[in-house]
């Protein structure tokens, strides 16, 4: 095609967009929404064309959605006489809509109205792939997500769609039933879609997957996702020994498969196992896998993944020993999170590469002891444990402890392990739920050394303020951990308090003739703050429009003033 | 080094001619990223000029401009050792892309996507196309129409027979 441009015609009053190949008109096409792509096929012949060899299907949730269409207005008289009325329809909207009769009326979801809608949308997208396939268009990707009315009446209708799809060589597959609690029905999938050399990825959900004589031979088979789908040893086995070239495999809330057994695929780069029922035992062995995640009480063998660079595990059931000489095979490893591994007592984790550790809601842990030069960013939720933290040097760090009971003795530990941390990391976020677990008991703050002496900027999260959330009372145990802060900022929702102190006089320490600080290791900070400057920021509201900014000079003010925002915020 | 007979990438420069005969001189490194240019580079056919009929002079001066930017000379000898650094200079690239494509008026931009589609530049082509799609994103098919220019070349029936198919879209 030559091109030449016409300077003598106002650009405005040429339609150029059209005069693009069908090709180019497409590849624009495959980035606006579908809904959006079908529109565009009643602006010209030209873009009709374009429409209709479209390589892209897409129809998802909403494509189905029960509408009021299928609804009907019937009189409430009649449906009480009605006793066979029983074959799944449901009660809707109470409708007075008698309009001058005094007969009430119900709204109620009329079953073949529903089902003919939907016969007439499946027979819709039948004829899309039958006109493709006519036209030896090969399909990019097919997505089909069911509502929920989509039930075993129309297993035919989905199967003559797959047949479609997969005769006209589509790449990616997408096939999605709701989730519904009742399993009575599970679509099959056809043995047609296992057996496609040209589906590279597959999405499926809410279906089942069982392989009888034939073989799966998804030989292209690059990403594969299961969610809530029935599958068989025997499909998981000749999945593995066939797709070969699998890079991405997720299994989530799957079941029927016991065992899941991944050696040498070369390509494997992530896996996920996720809350798979039946599943007890996995083994994988892929060189260059770099991303590891399994969720559930499965017994982990992990072999020579010289690539893991990211391991999760959560609820697994791992021992101590396991996971130091795992960790010990990873030489990349840069990520390890460990969430709710009830098994795990005293763990040592030592690694060269990591740079972030996550350990959560490990109940029986009692002791951790970190050798990771290299670590960036930790962050512990959990009962307070020992810590062993030689030559480390970390530039983040998040804690969050929480105990049942939370006593002096406790309170005491804490501090302690505060004071730990505060030498080792850089920065230091304090999180807790209602804010309780950072005060320190008054009779206690006599008594110990504040933790964290020398800090100057204090950040502190709280996550679930309840009624008993007092910013007050927060702000005051905060000076008292961190003694002439600079700054202390709260997060708490959408919220975010920063709070900029400076002091009349230089830190003072013992010896100070103030009465009330006479009795404590450092000097108590009603008495030498000068300034207390309030931000108050709010992360919803569009910037510049929610910033409160408050200057305060003497102590009344400051704590009337703490009163007030108390009041204020109704969390 | 090899020796310039033994390469395939044996010249240094090549010379572009648009259609409208200017030529351009581009640096092999540069012009890789032509699927086109590549290929030809490959097969070693590069000697002269190489005439792009689909392309005249100021939207070549464009591709090449996009495909100096994005071009890293010394990819190997930079050390990016910093995470952050890294998303900066994504972000920074972003920016440019952006404003690269927001400059161009409608004309520049319909010759961008022929240009970069005809010497096969996929970034270049997937942000000229994002732009286009940007335009038409949540407009009615009326506002596009108007805002293309595009003559429905439909009767009132044939428009109201592809509505009715495709009815669930038009709701």
């Amino acid at each position: 095609m030559e091109i030449e441009r016409i300077s003598t015609v106002k650009i405005e009053e040429v339609d150029r967009i059209s005069a693009l190949p069908v090709l180019l008109l497409q590849h624009i096409m495959s980035f606006l929404p579908f809904k959006q792509v079908v529109q565009t096929s009643i602006l010209s012949k030209t873009w009709h064309q374009a429409w209709h060899s479209f390589p892209v299907l897409q129809f998802d949730e909403t494509f189905f959605t029960r509408d009021l269409r299928d609804y009907k207005y019937i009189d409430l008289i009649e449906t009480d006489d009605d006793d066979d009325d029983d074959n799944g329809n449901h009660q809707g909207v109470q409708g007075g809509r008698g309009t001058g009769s005094s007969r009430p009326k119900v709204l109620i979801r009329d079953t073949e109205l529903s089902q003919s809608r939907i016969k007439r949308l499946f027979n819709y997208v039948e004829q899309n792939l039958r006109n493709r396939h006519q036209d030896m268009i090969n399909l990019k990707k097919f997505v089909l997500d069911m509502d929920s009315s989509v039930d075993q009446n129309f297993t035919s209708s989905v199967d003559s769609c797959l047949c479609s799809a997969v005769q006209s060589g589509v790449e990616e597959l997408q096939l999605k039933f709701t989730y519904t609690i009742r399993k009575d029905w599970l679509y099959d999938l056809p043995q047609v879609v296992l057996c496609s050399k040209s589906i590279n990825v597959l999405v499926l959900g809410c279906c089942k997957l069982v392989s009888p004589a034939s073989q799966v031979i998804l030989h292209r088979l690059r990403k594969l996702c299961l969610y809530r789908v029935y599958v068989d040893d025997n499909v998981i086995e000749n999945v593995v020994a066939h797709c070969r070239y699998i890079e991405y495999l997720s299994l989530d809330s799957c079941d029927g498969f016991k065992s899941l057994e991944l050696i040498g695929h070369r390509k494997l780069l992530e896996i996920k196992l996720k809350n798979n029922e039946k599943l007890e035992w996995v083994k994988i062995e892929a060189p260059n896998v770099h991303s590891i995640y399994i969720q559930g009480l499965v017994e982990i063998v992990l072999g020579s993944c010289m690539n893991l660079k990211v391991l999760m595990l959560s609820m697994a059931s791992i021992t101590d020993v396991w996971l130091h000489y795992q960790i010990l095979e990873f030489p990349l490893l840069e990520s390890l999170r460990l969430f709710g591994c009830d098994n795990l007592e005293s763990v040592t984790i030592s690694s060269d590469s990591l740079n972030g550790l996550y350990i959560s809601s490990c109940k029986k842990l009692v002791g951790v002891k970190i050798k990771t030069p290299n670590l960036s960013k930790f962050q512990y939720r959990g009962d307070l444990v020992s810590f062993s933290l030689d030559a480390l040097i970390v530039l983040e760090t998040h804690l969050e402890f929480f105990s049942e009971n939370m006593d002096t003795e406790w309170h005491v530990k804490c501090v302690e392990v505060l004071a730990q941390f505060h030498r080792f990391s850089k920065k230091l976020n304090l999180i807790s739920e209602s804010g309780e677990a950072l005060i320190v008991p008054s009779e206690l703050r006599q008594i110990l050394h504040p933790p964290l002496c020398s800090a100057k900027h204090v950040m502190v999260s709280i996550t679930m303020p309840g009624m008993g959330f007092v910013i007050k009372n927060t702000v005051d145990a905060l000076l008292w951990i961190s003694p002439h802060a600079e700054t202390i900022t709260i997060k708490c929702y959408n919220y975010m308090f920063c709070f900029k102190f400076s002091y009349a006089k230089e830190v003072i320490y013992e010896g100070e003739s103030c009465c009330c600080c006479k009795s404590l290791p450092v000097s108590c900070w009603q008495r030498c703050i000068k300034e207390v400057e309030i931000e108050i920021t709010n992360s919803e509201l569009q910037k510049g429009n929610n910033l409160k900014r408050l200057t305060f000079e003497c102590e009344e003010a400051i704590w009337e003033l703490f009163d007030r925002l108390t009041d204020e915020l109704v969390f | 080094m090899s020796t310039p007979s033994s390469s395939v990438f044996s010249y240094r420069v090549l010379k572009l001619k648009s259609s409208d005969g200017e030529i351009f001189e581009v640096k092999q490194t540069v012009a890789v990223q032509s699927g086109v240019l590549k290929q030809m580079m490959e097969d070693g056919c590069t000697e002269g000029e190489i005439p792009l009929n689909n392309v005249d002079s100021p939207t070549l001066a464009k591709i090449i401009e996009w495909c100096n930017k994005h071009h890293d000379d010394d990819v190997e000898g930079r050390v990016l050792s910093q995470e952050k650094e890294k998303e900066k200079e994504k972000a920074d690239m972003k920016r440019w892309e952006s404003e690269f494509i927001d400059a161009l008026n409608r004309d520049e931009l319909y010759f961008l996507l022929i240009g970069s589609n005809y010497m096969n530049i996929k970034e270049l082509l997937d942000c000229a196309a994002q732009k286009v799609a940007g335009m038409v994103k949540g407009k009615t098919p009326e506002a596009i129409r108007e805002m293309f220019n595009i003559q429905s070349d439909f009767t009132e029936e044939e428009e109201k027979a592809i509505r009715k198919e495709n009815q669930w879209a038009f709701n």
